[in-house]
């Protein structure tokens, strides 16, 4: 769901999954859909449905770019200055899939009001009435930090280059599970040398991390759906090597709020000895 | 318990764990890069979930010896493929089988 955005049909596909494998549903903090409770033997038909219906089942784990967050922006907001949703969307189909040493979190505000809370994220971008201002090095977590800004006003094709190049020198220099803040703390030169590295290209590489990026924008697919045509991969996706089609048993669901949640220890225990007295679910 | 025939050598990917059901119990069975094949518990006693056979395959250093381990993928604690013991928690373990693979058949008791 690039930029949170969605259509109502594809919203109803997403209900009826949910009805169908009786998945519990929530929405998230990255203006995403949870659907959580699925077996992991339903994970391809469940994946099958999505993309027929032309939805990816998101990049929403792993160390690698998450989501990109959008307030409406000009489009619905009378304060709104540029197509921040339109912006998040380009971004988060450019970065999709993208790898890196820890997971990667985008915002795009329509103006400087920052509905979408952009510089708490690893790269932050805020419409200005000239452009697009660019912060890098924000997150929430334990250690909370707000982006710092980068570059000032800049037009579409040079904000997407400057982000390319800010991933790609994050990706070959940072450690293992270093966030970009950190990454920036401990980077000699700070924000400045990232300036001069990024936007006036002072070691020379800039065009090697366009084309890297490049690379990755030219051989992104959808990962879900390339299991979908992988037999080998498909094979994984069962609950037992020797009987692929019997449900782990000890899965166990109680009712709450109208939805299902996984029975705690001590309700699996009342169940064993009492039977289903709680409203259990399948 | 006797013997039971789990599935082909062949269908299990090297460095990889799979589940599987033996006797109503649930198994994690591993193949190695050199085709020696571990079977433990696929329930992670610090979870509580059945899931071990979604850890990640390793090796680590026990007393100067390599051993294989597989590695919980939910609080990431490693499990001494041979022993079933938990590295950093010794006292805690897997259950652990007994394997042997004849004419590609992989068997477990």
């Amino acid at each position: 769901m690039p930029g949170g955005e969605i259509t109502p049909d594809k919203l109803i596909v997403i209900g009826e999954v949910a009805k169908d494998f009786g998945l519990y549903t929530k929405i998230t903090g990255g203006q995403r859909i949870d659907l959580f409770g699925a077996r992991v033997e339903q994970l391809p038909l469940i994946w099958k449905r999505l993309v027929d219906a032309g939805m990816e089942s998101g990049q929403a784990y792993g160390k690698s770019l998450r989501t990109v967050k959008s307030c409406v922006g000009s489009t619905w907001c009378r304060f709104g200055v540029q197509d921040s949703v339109g912006m998040a969307i380009a971004l988060e189909l450019r970065y999709r899939g993208l790898r890196a040493p820890h997971k990667l979190k985008l915002g795009v505000s329509g103006c400087a009001r920052e509905c979408a809370e952009a510089r708490g994220k690893d790269v932050g971008v805020i419409a200005t009435d000239k452009g697009w201002n660019l912060y890098v090095g924000g997150n929430g977590g334990f250690t909370p930090r707000h982006a710092q800004l980068l570059a000032e006003d800049l037009d579409d094709d040079t904000l997407v280059q400057t982000i390319d190049r800010f991933f790609m020198y994050y990706i070959r220099t940072a450690d293992r599970l270093q966030r970009t803040a950190v990454w920036m703390e401990e980077l000699e030169g700070g924000l400045k040398h990232l300036q001069e590295v990024l936007i006036a290209d002072s070691l020379g590489i800039g065009a090697d991390l366009d084309a890297a990026m490049a690379r990755h924008v030219d051989s992104y697919s959808d990962e879900w759906a390339d299991v979908l045509g992988d037999p080998v991969k498909l094979a994984r996706f069962s609950s037992f090597v020797n009987a692929t089609d019997y449900p782990d048993p000890d899965l166990l669901y109680v009712a709450e709020r109208g939805q299902k949640r996984p029975a705690t220890p001590e309700e699996k225990q009342a169940v064993l000895i009492a039977g289903p007295a709680l409203q259990v679910r399948p | 318990m006797s013997w039971h025939r789990v599935c082909r050598l062949h269908e299990l990917q090297p460095e990889r764990a799979v589940a599987a059901l033996i006797e109503g119990r649930q198994v994690a069975l591993v193949r190695l890069l050199d085709d020696r094949v571990y079977a433990v518990g696929h329930h992670d006693p610090f979870s509580g979930a059945n899931v071990m056979a979604r850890g990640i395959v390793g090796s680590a250093t026990v007393a100067g010896d390599t051993v294989p381990t597989l590695i919980s993928p939910m609080y990431k604690q490693a499990f001494d493929l041979t022993t079933g013991r938990c590295l950093t928690q010794p006292e805690v373990a897997l259950e652990r089988w007994d394997v042997r693979v004849v004419e590609d058949w992989v068997e477990v008791a």
